[in-house]
Parts: C-alpha cells; structure tokens; sequence
C-alpha cells in the first residue's frame, strides 16, 4: 500500500466514502503508531484484545474528530493517534492504571497536553442510542450511517448490494423520514443529544 | 399542498449546495417565510448530529472487518474449491437469465428499496414449552428466514401466538421472495384484526402481491392504506405509488 501523508490521510477521511475507507485501512494495518499502542498496552497488562480495542476506538475517534472539525492539526497525525489511544486507555482501565503504575502513568497524563477533542460514546452509551434507533432496522441504520460518513450513493449502492444509485437514493430518503419521524415520538433522544451538543 | 420529499429536497439541496450563492439565498429566506420548513430543517439538523454519533458504530465494525481479515486463515479443502466453483458458474447463469427479463429490473430495484425487516421482532417466549416460538424467533432474528417460516408454520391454531406467527411466517416469506408463502399468511392476519399486527401486514401484503407481479391488486393495496387517515404505513404507501407509476 502506497504510504500516506498526514494531509493525504486527513483530506481522505474529510472526503469519506471509499477514500475515508483507504485511510482508514492505512492507519489500522500499516500506520507505525500500530506497533507503539500494541506495546503501551501489553506493556500495561493489557490483552491483545485490549490493544485491538484501543487502537480501533483510537482511530474512529481521530476519523470522528477530524469529521467533525474538532482535530486542531497541531503536530503529527501518528502522535495525536497515539495520544487518543493513551487517554482511551486511562479512561477505560483507570482501575488497573491506578494498580499497576500509577503514578508514572500520572505524570505522562499531567504532561500530555492533546487530549482528543472528540470522546467516543462509551460502550452503554453506544448501545443505548442504537436502541433508541432500533425502530430504524438495521438496514436503514447502515445506509444513513454510510451517508453520514459521505459515502456517495453509488458506494452506498455498492456497499449494500443495491442495483442502482437510483435504489440507494430512494433508501436513503425513506430511511431519513422513518429516522424524522423517530425523533418525533422519542423525545429522549433530544435528551441524549443534549450530552453532546 | 407541500410534501414533505418537497421540504426535504429543499434541506438537501441547500446542505449540498454550499457554494450556490442563489441556492443559500433563496432556502434562507423561504426559512424565514415557511414554519413548516423551519421545523424539518430543525428536526434535520437533530437527525445529522444522531447520526453522527452513531456513525462511529460503522467504522467500528469496519475495522473489526480488517481485523478478522487479516488474522492467519485456515487453509480450504480442495473440495471446497469446487464448491466455490460451481457457486460462480451458477451466479453467472443467474445473473445472464437476470439480463433477457429488462422489465424485472426496476420492480426488483423497487422490492430492494422497499422491503425490510420488521424493527420490532417477534417478542421473546414466556413459558417452558415454548421452545419452538423460542428458536423461530432466534431464526428470524438471525435472518434465516427459510427457518423462520418453517418454525412459525409449526404453530397450531389453539396457541394464543397463532396469528403472531402468521405475521411473522408471511414477513419472513416477504424477505426471503416466497410471496406465495407470504399471501395467504399475511391475509389471516388481516381478517384476525390484531390491531397488534394487521396495519404491517396490510403493507407487507402490498410488496407480497408486488413480489408475485401483481400490480394491479399491489396498487389497489397501497391505495388503501394512503385513504386510511391513521395507518402508520401511509406515508410509505404514497412513495411505493409514486414509484410504481414512474415504473
């Protein structure tokens, strides 16, 4: 894979769709911040699960913060990356930071000074939303997501095997009513929104 | 009277447009003028940031996607190899039949955009000896809907989930393209009046006939439900008729 620039990487993910999915397999599988997680967390007891966890939320979390026009662009890509996953780190496994290192992992917490600007949705959080959601379908859920993500409607085509643009165009209108009109009889979600926004 | 695809193609249009001076103008000042415009786009923007928030979800499975790809795969059996084979020379077959039948095309484009799991699900056993309810809904869920029929078929008519289970055995014959399954299920439905399931059967009656190439009684269907003031499945019905106009 051709190596990408931190412009090329951020111009990508702003462009989304297919380019979004190249960075994105760019960071995962060939970025040389893999490695430096992998090791921060093996060397902090956590699993091979809890690294893959990490570096994944990481990167979604530099894809959202970048989307959302919350990534500052001060310093390397790869050393905001790694700093997301750090902070992922701290906050989810505060209790066996605390046990193991604590207070080295203390003075690197007081020193860091790019926190991520965009925090994932907790796990809990995650799941409540998509219940919230779940008069939605799964397919529905899929192709606003991929719209979110602006994946043009011939990827959205592709992506769920439609025949046509045309097919996905005409989802995609159906899926935003159904989702207009969930926001109308569920007034909770204005409550969840109000966390964030 | 304004629809509401003609407010939501303004919406898009000037989100889209940010660079059409004309566009912005002219959306800007009809916000000011139109309350119901300016309560969609309201309700619009809330949509985009739940969507936003919820996007991560997809990325997340994205990269477990890689993830999986990329870890050290068995090795597959020769015979596999001829499976696979086969299964391409069969699609293949399928897919040069698909080409002489130019008409299907669009009434499948219509099937595709149309048709979709009912979001609810068949609600979870309660007693011991429901074990069969209990693994159709499992099937269902999974979306084998070739298991879901036959498990939902297995109900008598003295269990209390009968008509339940007609719903759920005509909406699993609707995903899996058995209409004629799907027909005499879902009619049951209807003339049991379950106001728990007859208006989703009614529409999913309307893509079953549809499916069968049946539009002429699809159409009357449809009608039926857009004269019903009420019927939740109304606003849908209207865009399925639009569509099978411009067919």
């Amino acid at each position: 894979m051709v190596p990408y620039s931190d412009d090329e990487i951020i111009t990508a993910i702003q462009n989304g769709g297919r380019e979004l999915d190249k960075a994105m397999e760019f960071l995962y599988l060939h970025s040389p911040c893999r490695e430096k997680v992998l090791t921060f967390v093996f060397s902090r007891n956590g699993s091979k699960e809890d690294a893959e966890d990490i570096f994944q939320d990481g990167i979604r979390s530099l894809i959202l913060s970048i989307r959302g026009g919350k990534y500052r662009g001060t310093g390397s890509l790869q050393n905001y990356l790694l700093g997301m996953c750090k902070n992922l780190w701290f906050k989810r496994f505060q209790k066996i930071a605390r046990d193991m290192k604590y207070q080295q992992e203390q003075i690197w917490k007081e020193q860091h000074t790019e926190d991520p600007e965009w925090i994932l949705l907790e796990k809990e959080q995650e799941e409540e939303l998509d219940s919230l959601l779940n008069a939605l379908g799964d397919t529905c859920k899929k192709v606003l997501r991929l719209w979110q993500l602006s994946y043009s409607m011939k990827e959205i085509a592709s992506e769920l095997g439609y025949k046509s643009e045309g097919v996905a165009r005409k989802k995609k209108r159906l899926c935003m009513k159904k989702l207009l009109e969930i926001l109308d009889e569920n007034p909770e979600i204005k409550n969840f929104l109000k966390k964030y926004y | 009277m304004k629809t509401d695809d003609y407010y939501l193609d303004l919406i898009e249009k000037y989100i889209e447009r940010k660079d059409d001076q004309e566009t912005q103008v002219k959306f800007e000042e009809e916000l000011r003028k139109d309350q119901t415009l300016a309560n969609m786009y309201q309700k619009y923007l809330e949509a985009e940031k739940v969507l936003e928030l919820s996007a991560g979800q997809l990325l997340k499975e994205k990269l477990q996607a890689m993830q999986a790809q990329n870890q050290p795969k068995a090795s597959i059996p020769l015979w596999r190899y001829g499976l696979l084979a086969a299964a391409v020379v069969a699609l293949i077959i399928m897919i040069a039949g698909l080409g002489w039948k130019g008409d299907q095309v669009s009434r499948e484009e219509m099937l595709e955009t149309y048709i979709q799991a009912y979001a609810a699900g068949p609600s979870r056993s309660m007693g011991e000896k429901e074990g069969d309810w209990e693994m159709a809904a499992q099937a269902y869920s999974l979306k084998d809907y070739s298991a879901a029929i036959q498990l939902f078929n297995q109900v008598k008519p003295e269990n209390p989930r009968f008509i339940e289970s007609r719903f759920f055995m005509g909406n699993a014959a609707v995903l899996a393209g058995e209409y004629s399954v799907a027909i005499p299920a879902l009619k049951q439905v209807i003339e049991a009046k379950d106001i728990r399931f007859s208006n989703a059967a009614q529409w999913y009656l309307v893509l079953a006939t549809f499916g069968m190439g049946n539009e002429t009684e699809s159409q009357t269907l449809a009608k039926k439900i857009l004269n019903d003031p009420g019927h939740p499945y109304r606003d849908i019905s209207r865009d399925f008729l639009h569509d099978l106009d411009a067919l």
